[in-house]
């Protein structure tokens, strides 16, 4: 079967700036992907070259089977797409946008549209320019989830919502995506704590490449925060192993963050690395922790001009 | 429901306020246009009732424009925002549906508004139908221009700069393209009758293009220059294209009409000129001709001959013979010469009204026609050792009569069908000098060329309005008007006529030297008429005309 979301090589210019460089991605159907990276990563970039509301300068991207370039009206009503930028008809109700959208998809459930806008707690009868901008994301999403569509992309959807709407907004989709149906989430998003809950697959992107792409469980085990305690003055040694990252050394500690943390051998690597070791204490890291580390190598690798 | 009919109705229910304001409009405008002339004193210099007429067109064409706007806008084929691009609606359908409502409340609502007005106020069917014809095609016009600057537009700013740095556009093509296009041939089109038709066409076709390649491919920046390519070949079609004139009808003479052998015909004080003109292509060109006043004999005191073409061959001496032609609609100029003229039109009138007794002929003027001979290019003439000698021509005259072509009694609530439209007589005001009608029309003026026109042209007038008494078996013709008028349509110019209504005050008058001769009382006004008289066409015939001499040497 093939991936719903693939892109080889996909690379996306406006004028000078390239956007998206050499991007290739594999999203698993079934899966919660997301694609996380800082403001201005490509993110934003990537989803409108999958939704063919930009054409990629080159390589190729293929969405629930089709070439980018061709998707359309038959692609479109399997794909429920929520974005902060999208503008929407804010002269009509939920109710009216509900009933907008239904014409179009043959799919759509009308009873999964009432019970998804109970769940989210929708007003149904306020014009959207009245509500709040949480109110109109919720009620972007149920236009977008109410015809059962395979593939759900949302483009920075938690992006200005309050905690609470922000709640019932993962909620709702996490039943979706939850449920008995094949349905495979792809969410761009710079909110991490938001997307820790929801994803089971990571992409980080960073000035327009891919520089990680695995599961989350995955992601999670390699990374642990280490803090080696020396007799001695402590030094990072030179150069450190290729796992370590932000290695630093004060007056009696070194402290890295392990890329490649493994409990078997863990402590053996680090003493045959720091021959005074004497206490390796071993942090878990969240997702939020690990963004913010990969975020300051990429920003260093860029300053120094040098592989990361 | 269709999805472009569930397209459509979202359209109108998201623009229901503005659309609401324009069909207010629409309104404001056809009530102004009914009962505006009554409010008018046709000899004041400018009602508040005109200026407001003047801002509801300029509004009818203002939201024309903005509702275009918000119509493309609102589904946005620019950028990549907007929402209808990630739900399943085909661009081809979104365009039909932006089509289908903007021909649904730009084009059929306001031609329906007109249609019901105008066939209301009591305009003739034909009339009815063209003038609605009109509408929708302004209508049309201004929404397919609009459009193609919607469609690569993402915001009304934007689309006010685009449409300011547009009419720059076509501004400056207009006038530097034209010198430069003076060398280039013509390309002749039969069915053109004016530049503007081909600019009409061409850009249409263009905007039409532009909007259906925006929506399809979604490319802005190209979209945007082919707006521009649009505009200039718009204005260069129009350059290039040769019109054709609408050829008066040329129909032989009605057997009976008159005898053409009996018809003599002779120029009387003769007349040379020279000066610059313009060719077609605008170029200075200079010229020298001669010309007369004709005097014609030998036909019906009821029928008018008129020359409408004429083949000269003049022989200047030592030299060569020199052939010149000029057909209709160009040889048609006259000259009012009340004292000395031909008694016409007065007798073709008189007769026509049933052989009545004119009794304000002084107050008309008759007429001759002055007749163009021959006109040269001064290149032609010039190298001449002499330019002077006789000349031999071959006259047309087209025959024509006054008749009577609608009456209807003189009392308020009268209708005729006049050139000026449909008049409705509003009020008869009886002075010591004549008679006061104030009258109240529904008009749609064209001005193209018609063979009517071709014959009224001449006279300034092709009909006359009359109060006939027929028991008494007299009449009096209009001796002058003044009215003011409220236009309908938006773009006049561009439509070779007008539609509207309006007032005219007629003033019948009787000279106080023939006082004694008839009074224009209370007893003569109850049996009164309210006459229009029309030319009607007899046919052409030749003639041949032969003059002396003509010098050509020192024109003056």
């Amino acid at each position: 079967m093939p991936h719903p979301i693939e892109t080889a090589d996909l690379s996306l210019r406006y004028g000078r700036t390239e956007a998206v460089r050499h991007l290739t991605m594999d999203v698993p159907a079934g899966s919660v992907y997301a694609l996380i990276g800082p403001n201005g990563a490509g993110k934003t970039t990537t989803i409108k070259a999958l939704m063919n509301l930009l054409r990629p300068s080159s390589g190729r991207a293929s969405v629930l089977g089709l070439d980018s370039r061709r998707v359309g009206p038959a692609v479109l009503q399997r794909i429920g797409y929520v974005s902060e930028n999208q503008e929407l008809p804010l002269w009509m109700t939920a109710s009216d946008l509900l009933a907008y959208c239904a014409p179009f998809y043959p799919s759509w459930d009308r009873a999964f549209a009432s019970a998804l806008a109970k769940q989210l707690a929708l007003p149904m009868d306020k014009p959207l320019k009245a509500c709040s901008r949480g109110t109109r994301m919720k009620a972007a999403l149920v236009a977008s989830l109410a015809y059962h569509p395979e593939l759900i992309v949302l483009d920075e959807p938690f992006a200005g919502l309050d905690a609470l709407v922000r709640e019932e907004f993962t909620q709702g989709i996490l039943e979706v995506a939850g449920g008995d149906r094949p349905w495979t989430v792809f969410i761009s998003s710079h909110d991490i704590d938001e997307v820790e809950r929801l994803a089971d697959w990571i992409g980080v992107i960073n000035e327009g490449r891919l520089e990680l792409a695995e599961t989350a469980s995955s992601l999670l085990a390699r990374f642990r925060r280490i803090e080696v305690a020396t007799g001695s003055d402590a030094a990072v040694p030179s150069p450190p192993p290729a796992s370590w990252l932000l290695a630093e050394a004060s007056a009696h500690a070194v402290r890295f963050v392990e890329s490649a943390f493994s409990d078997d051998d863990c402590g053996a690597r680090v003493r045959k690395t720091i021959p005074a070791a004497r206490d390796i204490l071993v942090t878990p890291m969240s997702l939020r922790e690990i963004f913010i580390v990969l975020a300051r190598v990429f920003r260093l690798a860029d300053s120094q001009g040098g592989p990361r | 429901m269709s999805v472009i009919g569930h397209l459509v109705w979202h359209d109108i229910r998201a623009l229901r306020l503005p659309l609401a304001a324009w069909l207010l409009v629409l309104l404001a405008h056809a009530a102004v246009m009914a009962f505006g002339p009554g409010l008018i004193d046709p000899e004041a210099r400018r009602s508040a009732i005109e200026t407001f007429a003047g801002f509801l067109a300029g509004a009818r064409l203002a939201f024309t424009m903005l509702l275009t706007v918000l119509l493309v806008q609102r589904d946005s084929p620019v950028g990549t925002t907007a929402f209808w691009l990630t739900r399943p609606i085909q661009p081809a359908v979104m365009a039909a549906s932006k089509g289908c409502s903007a021909f649904l409340v730009l084009v059929l609502l306001p031609a329906a508004v007109s249609w019901s007005l105008v066939t209301a106020l009591g305009l003739p069917r034909a009339d009815v139908a063209a003038g609605t014809g009109w509408v929708v095609f302004e209508q049309v016009m201004i929404v397919a221009l609009s459009a193609m600057g919607a469609v690569v537009t993402a915001t009304i700013p934007q689309f006010a700069v685009a449409a300011v740095i547009g009419a720059l556009l076509i501004g400056v093509a207009t006038n530097d393209l034209r010198p430069m296009l003076a060398a280039v041939p013509r390309i002749p089109i039969p069915v053109m009758y004016a530049n503007v038709q081909a600019w009409v066409l061409v850009t249409m076709l263009g905007a039409l293009g532009v909007t259906v390649y925006q929506y399809s491919r979604r490319r802005a920046f190209r979209a945007g220059a082919a707006v521009a390519g649009v505009l200039l070949l718009g204005v260069l079609s129009a350059l290039v294209v040769q019109t054709a004139a609408a050829p008066a009808a040329e129909a032989p003479l009605r057997a009976g009409v008159l005898d053409p052998s009996a018809v003599t015909a002779e120029v009387e004080s003769m007349w040379t000129d020279a000066g610059i003109t313009r060719d077609a292509r605008g170029r200075n060109v200079r010229y020298r001709s001669a010309g007369g006043f004709l005097h014609t004999a030998g036909a019906p005191p009821a029928v008018i001959l008129q020359p409408s073409a004429i083949e000269s061959t003049w022989t200047p001496s030592g030299g060569a013979p020199i052939r010149w032609q000029r057909r209709n609609p160009a040889y048609r100029t006259t000259v009012d010469r009340p004292n000395d003229g031909s008694g016409q039109p007065n007798r073709s009138i008189a007769i026509g009204l049933g052989d009545v007794d004119l009794i304000n002929q002084r107050g008309s003027a008759t007429f001759q026609f002055k007749t163009t001979l021959l006109n040269l290019r001064d290149e032609d003439v010039s190298g001449l050792s002499a330019a002077q000698g006789p000349l031999d021509a071959t006259l047309t005259f087209r025959a024509w009569r006054y008749r009577v072509d609608e009456a209807a009694p003189l009392a308020a609530g009268s209708t005729v069908s006049a050139r000026q439209g449909r008049l409705a007589v509003h009020a008869i005001t009886p002075t010591p000098e004549g008679v006061i009608i104030d009258l109240q029309r529904v008009f749609l003026e064209r001005n193209q060329i018609t063979p009517d026109a071709g014959l009224g042209g001449a006279l300034g007038s092709s009909e006359y309005l009359v109060l006939r008494n027929q028991a008494r078996k007299q009449a009096v013709l209009a001796a002058g008007e003044t009215g003011r008028r409220i236009g309908h349509s938006m773009l006049e110019w561009f439509l070779f006529g007008r539609l509207g209504a309006g007032t005219i005050r007629l003033h019948f008058l009787v000279a106080r030297a023939q006082g004694g001769r008839a009074a224009l009382d209370e007893d003569w006004l109850k049996g009164a008429e309210l006459v229009v008289m029309r030319p009607e066409d007899l046919g052409v015939f030749t003639r041949p005309l032969r003059v002396e001499e003509v010098n050509l040497d020192n024109p003056k």
